[in-house]
């Protein structure tokens, strides 16, 4: 594409306003590493500059048209060429003619609907972008631009604890609990174990947690496990009686809001898995899952506040 | 450690594991330190878990792990350093508190959460209550017990200088009314009461790990451990703030209630000590109930003797303090409560139980009547136990219960007395005061035992001796002096003796009767009775008697001559008062030598003629000096028995010649004034003396017998004819050597008489003389025989006798 653009010697560079007070956010890019982008909620407006630069200034540059997109797919890895997208707005910058200079062209998405977050899975991958596209008749010269959106809820209404007694007959008797059933992602698991029946030797025990991304539908889904975290919050064993404490901050962790069902093709969802170990290495566990979900942060209003001022300079 | 290997690791195997560990800790705490000097905390961290995770071993023995855990502790004193440093340079450590809890291990992230927890209670005191809490609580997560211990060690040791040692009242003195105050005496309490439990069901957890063939190295494992769970309590008791009323209704019920629910001795035994030990003893005085009443619910295996000795004892030493009255009460009632409690408890644990209880009577009751009565009761209830407990069956001395039981009855009698007196007779009026005494001799022990409890009485009696400090109001009634006699003294005046063996008596037997015979003329001594008191002396002696002579022949034989003397004295000391003090005395000494001749008489029963002699002997002489109407034919009736007893009694031939010695001594001594009584016995001696077999020994019986013919005045004829017949005997010797050795006797003997000119007399000395000369010149004389005879010569000499003829 590069060589392309060389050819046909334009740059086109996308400058978003109000850029310098924007917060960064970080994401996996496909081959694991992290890549920062501009950060943006639901219904935010995005809007910019698109700068055309010509490589030859004086060669006239025809098009059949400038357009600006944002755009917010999904990618299946298993299903490379085709790209589901959810949201498509389309600007035209300008129309069918000649470029004869470097020119500037602003763009403005109004109170664009985000509805889902930014994801970058084992199988799949859920990204924005704003994508520019000098029209031409042979290749058209294109630029994009990925943002980040993060999705923000409220405090749930119903958080009621997770409590739940579990064990194996004459053998293995708990009973946990953990404080809530939906933690925000800076949130503190806080819970306990009760130890009811010991009948086993156990040597420790670990909570971890689990993400579980699910891709597809029917007969075509894609079930991907990871350990996120792993925690052990028992060493030796415990007797009868016994209530062992948990606390796992999950600020330090790379989690993300469970999503459900995003756009009837993928699905995130965590849990907890306690996982009690004995000398021959038996593993005993139960998982129960927990909906994580992303507060909003003070430093969101400042944005909300900061982005009519720019409009206003503008 | 339950989850070692089957097999103990072997000492080397040990040591190689522990070097391996702390070569790692070296290693690790090298990269910590260089991260800290460039000021990398999150790096310097990271080794420092590194460092940590060493201590997640199972493979260490106890002792190994405590080397280890010391060395890792070290090292994380320089993380403190380092964080308090960070903190002044403006760290917020509540970040950190978190920080430090991503570790994804247990045993580094609590280790390094206290670290962290205890510099953000230093610096930011308003957060010490929560933090407190926080540590205490998360340190739950390790269960394994030698592990859990030492994390927990950890927690109390590095919190040791913040825990808060103020009162709600001091903080709200302060006034200035902080929301967030730094914490009170609750909040340490709380958290070390809650550690001391947790620490205690791991430490008691151990014992039920693993094998049971590995019982005893766990069990000893354990006791290295009980210092780590015992430091709660230190703790406690060096907080300040911690007074009577705190320590009574918080601490106390706290400790106690784990200690009892617990359900393991070796955790029972110690802390219950350790409880003792460590806290004053005011706040024990407050808490005897609950912490007695803890003691009898302790589990079968506790030796709960050993905790309530140490109470008893530690109070029993205190000073200072006052004790209430009902102290004694409270121990009585909880001890017999945790005898009632406890029926598997053996009979030893339960006497040395009872025996502090006595000591600590001994020491702390003061009124003599109160102290009396306390030992009474003790005695009497140990009287109670042991019977029902032995079932009739009499405590044997040669077994642990009987030495236990000896040990305990020894003490109110060598310590129960007043004025810190525990000698002389006052022991024995002690034993004779407390009214059960007695019973718990006779009803429970054997023999021997008792025995063994006389034998000291007297002892301690007859040790201290008459010179001893008279103090009148332990001197003994005579209803005393009769039941203790009778009673106490039973096991050496009554029962069977033992057999002769080769005609000789039980050594044993003969020295305790001998500490009896010394055992009268003490009571006889200034000691026990006025010396003026003749008439009570009298009552002493014939209630002796009375007790003494069912003893039989081998027992009177030692005692009764005591008595004999002890009569003989007391009638020369009423013939000294004389008719103006004592109106009766010579109706009183007469009676006395009834007496006197009863009891020889009785003596004589007892196969003992040569002691009878002396007596009589003695007797005659004592009552020729008494100055009765009566003395002469008293003497006589005396002398008599004693010729009589030579006559018919005596028949070794050793004997019969020192018999009759004494016999003509005594005559001699007595010196007749009546020759109507003298005349008889003066002209039976030479007869007597020359059926002597032997002759040197008729020589010389004739020789002393022939001084009863004679006075200062007069030498009769008889006296004469008696030295002839000595010459003409030796002359008739056989033995030279003999013949001369009895010639120079004569001759050294005659000279007693030369300061009365009698012509015969010096006549046959210049007859022996020559005959002596004669002999001289066949027999050499003996170096003292030439002395002898030389002696002679000089002598005469000085008195101007010449013996030439």
């Amino acid at each position: 594409m590069s060589f392309l653009t060389f050819r046909s010697g334009a740059d086109i560079d996308i400058i978003l306003d109000g850029a310098e007070n924007r917060k960064l956010a970080e994401i996996k890019s496909e081959d694991g590493k992290k890549d920062r982008y501009y950060l943006y909620y639901d219904g935010e407006t995005v809007s910019g500059k698109v700068n055309i630069t010509l490589k030859k200034p004086g060669t006239k540059l025809d098009h059949l048209g400038i357009k600006v997109e944002f755009i917010g797919e999904i990618e299946l890895y298993a299903d490379r060429g085709n790209h589901h997208e959810f949201s498509s707005l389309v600007k035209d910058l300008a129309r069918p003619g000649d470029l004869i200079q470097n020119t500037s062209y602003s763009f403005e998405f109004v109170n664009v609907e985000k509805p889902y977050e930014s994801y970058t899975g084992t199988n799949v991958r859920l990204r924005y972008f704003i994508r520019v596209t000098i029209v031409r008749r042979l290749s058209d010269i294109i630029k994009e631009m990925d943002i980040i959106v993060h999705t923000l809820a409220s405090y749930p209404e119903v958080n009621s604890p997770i409590k739940m007694e579990v064990g194996i007959e004459e053998c293995l008797h708990i009973e946990f609990e953990y404080n809530k059933s939906k933690y925000h992602l800076k949130d503190v698991i806080v819970g306990k174990i009760y130890f009811l029946l010991v009948r086993i030797k156990i040597k420790h025990m670990e909570i971890a947690i689990i993400k579980k991304e699910s891709t597809g539908i029917g007969q075509n889904t894609f079930n991907e496990n990871e350990t996120i975290a792993k925690y052990e919050i028992m060493d030796g064993a415990p007797v009868r009686g016994e209530s062992i404490p948990l606390r796992l901050f999950l600020a330090g962790y790379e989690l993300t809001p469970t999503m459900k069902d995003i756009n009837k093709k993928f699905s995130v969802r965590y849990f907890l898995n306690l996982v009690l170990v004995d000398e021959e290495e038996r593993r005993y566990f139960k998982q129960q899952e927990i909906i994580l979900w992303r507060k909003g942060e003070k430093t969101r209003k400042q944005i909300q506040s900061q982005a009519p001022q720019s409009s206003e300079v503008k | 450690m339950s989850t070692t290997p089957a097999t103990t690791p072997s000492d080397d195997k040990q040591e190689k594991r522990l070097d391996e560990s702390l070569g790692n800790v070296k290693i690790q705490s090298f990269h910590m330190k260089c991260c800290l000097d460039r000021g990398k905390l999150m790096e310097a961290l990271k080794h420092a878990s590194n460092m940590i995770t060493e201590l997640r071993t199972n493979q260490l023995s106890p002792k190994s792990y405590y080397e280890l855990y010391m060395a890792v502790c070290d090292q994380l004193r320089h993380m403190e350093m380092y964080l308090l440093d960070e903190f002044n340079r403006g760290r917020k450590l509540a970040d950190l508190y978190e920080l430090v809890q991503y570790a994804g291990n247990i045993i580094p992230r609590l280790y390094l959460l206290i670290t962290v927890g205890l510099v953000y209670m230093k610096t930011t005191p308003g957060s010490r209550r929560d933090i407190l809490k926080d540590l205490v609580e998360m340190c739950r997560g390790v269960q394994h017990p030698l592990r859990g211990l030492f994390l927990r060690n950890y927690l109390l040791q590095s919190c040791r200088n913040i825990l808060p040692d103020v009162t709600v009242e001091e903080i709200a003195g302060d006034g200035d009314g902080k929301e967030e105050h730094s914490g009170t005496i609750e909040d340490s309490i709380e958290f070390i009461l809650l550690n001391f439990a947790e620490m205690n069901k791991l430490w008691v957890r151990m014992q039920h790990q693993g094998h049971t063939r590995d019982k005893d190295r766990r069990e000893k494992e354990r006791l290295e451990l009980r210092l780590l769970v015992g430091t709660n309590l230190v703790r406690l008791s060096q907080l300040e703030s911690i007074d009577i009323e705190r320590y009574k209704n918080v601490v106390l019920p706290g400790i106690l209630e784990q200690v009892v629910s617990c359900r393991d001795g070796i955790a029972q035994e110690y802390l219950m000590e350790c409880l003792i030990q460590v806290f004053p003893d005011e706040f024990h005085l407050t808490t005897l109930q609950p912490f007695l009443h803890s003691c009898a619910k302790l589990v079968p295996s506790v030796n709960v003797k050993n905790i309530i000795i140490a109470l008893i004892d530690r109070l029993a030493l205190s000073k200072d303090i006052d004790l209430p009255d009902d102290l004694f009460d409270i121990f009585s009632s909880q001890i017999s409560n945790i005898i009632q409690s406890r029926p598997d408890m053996i009979l030893e644990d339960i006497i040395s139980m009872e025996g502090s209880l006595i000591n600590f009577t001994i020491k702390k009751i003061n009124a003599e009547s109160k102290r009396e009565e306390s030992i009474d009761s003790v005695l009497q209830s140990t009287l109670n136990v042991i019977k029902e407990k032995c079932n009739k069956a009499r405590i044997q001395y040669r077994t642990n219960i009987g030495k236990e039981l000896l040990k305990f009855l020894k003490l109110p009698i060598t310590h129960g007395t007043q004025d810190g007196q525990t000698s002389g007779i006052a022991p024995i009026k002690m034993s004779l005061k407390l009214k059960v005494f007695k019973n718990l001799l006779k009803d429970v022990t054997d023999l021997e035992l008792q025995k063994q409890i006389t034998l000291s009485l007297l002892n301690s009696a007859l040790d201290s001796g008459i010179e001893d400090k008279i103090i009148e109001e332990n001197r003994l009634t005579l209803e005393e002096i009769e039941i203790f006699l009778s009673e106490l003294c039973e096991p050496l005046v009554k029962g069977a003796a033992p057999e002769e063996l080769d005609g000789m008596l039980d050594e044993d037997f003969v020295d305790e009767q001998l500490l009896l015979s010394r055992f009268i003329h003490y009571l006889l001594s200034p000691i026990c009775v006025a010396e003026d008191d003749l008439d009570f002396k009298y009552l002493i002696i014939s209630s002796c008697k009375k007790i003494l002579a069912p003893g039989g022949a081998k027992r009177v034989r030692f005692t009764f001559p005591a008595l004999v003397f002890e009569s003989l004295d007391l009638a020369l000391k009423y013939s000294k008062r004389g008719s103006e003090e004592d109106a009766k005395w010579d109706k009183k000494c007469t009676k006395i030598y009834q007496f006197v001749n009863q009891t020889i008489s009785a003596l004589n029963e007892s196969n003992c003629p040569d002691i009878c002699l002396r007596l009589y002997l003695q007797a005659a002489l004592n009552a020729s000096k008494v100055g009765l109407k009566t003395c002469e034919t008293l003497a006589d009736e005396f002398v008599t028995k004693a010729v009589s007893i030579y006559e018919e009694e005596i028949c070794e031939t050793k004997e019969r010649f020192s018999s009759l010695i004494l016999i003509i001594g005594a005559i001699k001594e007595i010196d007749f004034k009546s020759a109507e009584l003298k005349q008889p016995f003066a002209s039976q001696m030479p007869l007597l003396a020359s059926k002597l077999i032997q002759k040197p020994n008729q020589v010389r019986a004739i020789l002393s017998s022939s001084l009863l013919f004679c006075d200062d005045s007069t030498i009769s004829p008889e006296a004469i004819k008696c030295i002839k017949k000595c010459v003409k005997i030796a002359s008739s010797m056989m033995d030279n050597d003999l013949k001369l050795q009895l010639y120079i006797e004569i001759l050294a003997h005659i000279t007693l008489l030369v300061s009365q000119e009698n012509q015969e007399l010096l006549e046959q000395m210049k007859d022996l003389n020559e005959k002596i000369l004669e002999q001289k010149n066949e027999v050499i004389l003996s170096e003292s025989l030439e002395k002898q005879y030389n002696a002679t010569l000089n002598f005469l000499q000085s008195q101007n006798i010449s013996l030439d003829k």
